[in-house]
């Protein structure tokens, strides 16, 4: 286990692992894509309070849950990346640091879309807003830090550090609509037998969620090989691999 | 399907999420595709150099 | 130092300034939500002083919501179950506002005792189901379980 771990940490191994997965990630988030957005926009009910602004939930949700996921993803890599300095841990905090940025702008875009129509506003400067409006400056300063310091490695190690002190705010933006009692609602029981929103609502939201997570997989996978490519251009083997085309 | 839309009358809100989102969501692949080849071509020029 | 790296070091310099200057602002924002935010029980004891702004939560009263006939005022009442106050607004209301939800409104005093609000958000809960569903809940005697915003919003 550890062994195949250690070679997966290699560029080079990580590149013709990664690649025979790429078409099942393609296809699987297209056809989850294809359930989720059906169902949830043609066949789940109306909400009995919100009406159809309600639907907005399938995407600013799973979006909320990834800039969560990914944050905790880029974390745990900047931990790897500063303890072991392999490589591919460093690289997964900076394609990590841009998908996250997206995720979290979607949330907050489709958020107050959602705002406007049920709360009355586009925005508020509520614990949970605030809260993941910071969790998009903490990309961005992982972003910029990467960008702006030149030698990659070192770039790596201060990002790392960034990444990881960031931490603190997952838990403030889960417990947030506890802690401040907010506008936002609080979050969705949906793991007891008695959840909070009605079964046939709740299913199209898990697939969207696992098509989420799978399109994050697709997308990471194809920056990370980018990655590769670019810092090992001049290697043997990325040579007879572009020769080999 | 003209209800379908509508949205009662949300359209605006619901179609600009799904719109803003699948927008982004796609981009990021066409992101990636478009620097991957752009790489190879440039690794290519550099070994016909 | 080159000039460069100076550049880059600027740039940081700024980034960091702005991102800690964010955060304190989203925390002091967070704060003054937390002075400002009274009950309709602290009202009427006179937690508040005219011509003030501040910001009041509570439960919309069951038939107390007057339209005025200028189509854009709306007066209603507001409740925390302990006290009650009445709120005058104008302008459009949230979809979801209606007797019985949980709102949160930021307005001031005037001199007879009503509150003028320049805003009026409305809150809902975690709960979603279709109106079928909700209907026979409602029918078999159970209670709807809206939140009334607590003090510290």
């Amino acid at each position: 286990m550890w062994q195949w771990f250690h070679k997966l940490s290699t560029p080079k191994y990580y590149y013709q692992w990664s690649g025979k997965w790429l078409p099942w990630l393609a296809g699987l988030t297209i056809i989850l894509f294809a359930i989720g957005l059906y169902w949830g926009l043609l066949v789940a009910p109306t909400d009995y309070q919100q009406g159809e602004s309600y639907r907005i939930i399938y995407i600013h949700v799973p979006a909320a849950w990834m800039s969560m996921f990914v944050y905790v993803v880029m974390a745990c890599a900047g931990f790897v990346a500063l303890v072991w300095k392999t490589k591919l841990s460093e690289i997964v905090v900076s394609e990590c640091a841009v998908i996250g940025a997206v995720f979290t702008a979607i949330a907050l875009i489709t958020g107050m879309l959602w705002g406007k129509p049920t709360w009355g506003t586009y925005w508020t400067w509520d614990a949970r807003l605030t809260s993941e409006l910071i969790l998009l400056f903490l990309y961005f300063g992982v972003i910029a830090i990467y960008s702006s310091i030149e030698d990659k490695r070192v770039a790596a190690k201060a990002a790392s550090m960034l990444a990881i002190v960031g931490v603190v705010n997952i838990p403030i933006i889960h417990f947030s609509v506890n802690w401040w009692n907010s506008l936002h609602q609080p979050n969705m029981d949906i793991i007891s037998d008695k959840p909070s929103m009605d079964p046939s609502m709740l299913w199209p939201l898990l697939v969207m969620a696992v098509a989420f997570k799978v399109y994050f997989g697709w997308v990471l996978f194809m920056r990370i090989r980018n990655e590769i490519i670019s810092r090992e251009r001049a290697t043997k083997w990325v040579k007879e691999l572009v020769v080999g085309r | 399907m003209q209800e379908f839309f509508y949205m009662d009358g949300k359209w605006m809100y619901i179609w600009g999420s799904y719109a803003i989102t699948l927008a982004a969501l796609v981009l990021s692949i066409l992101f990636a595709n478009r620097r991957k080849r752009k790489l190879i071509r440039e690794i290519e020029d550099s070994l016909e150099e | 130092m080159r000039p460069k790296r100076k550049q880059r070091l600027i740039f940081v310099t700024i980034l960091l300034i702005g991102f800690s200057s964010a955060t304190a602002l989203g925390v002091y924002a967070l704060q003054k939500n937390k002075t400002y935010f009274h009950t309709p029980a602290e009202i009427n004891a006179g937690s508040v002083e005219q011509d003030i702004l501040f910001r009041v939560g509570g439960l919309v009263v069951e038939g107390s919501v007057n339209r005025f006939d200028d189509g854009v005022t709306t007066e209603f009442d507001l409740t925390d179950t302990e006290g009650t106050v009445t709120l005058r607004y104008k302008g459009l209301l949230p979809d979801l506002f209606r007797e019985g939800q949980g709102i949160v409104a930021q307005g001031k005093l005037n001199a007879d005792g009503i509150i003028v609000a320049q805003e009026v958000l409305a809150k809902h809960d975690e709960n979603y189901m279709p109106p079928e569903v909700a209907d026979a809940l409602k029918a078999s005697g159970a209670s709807h379980p809206e939140n009334i915003p607590k003090k510290n919003y």
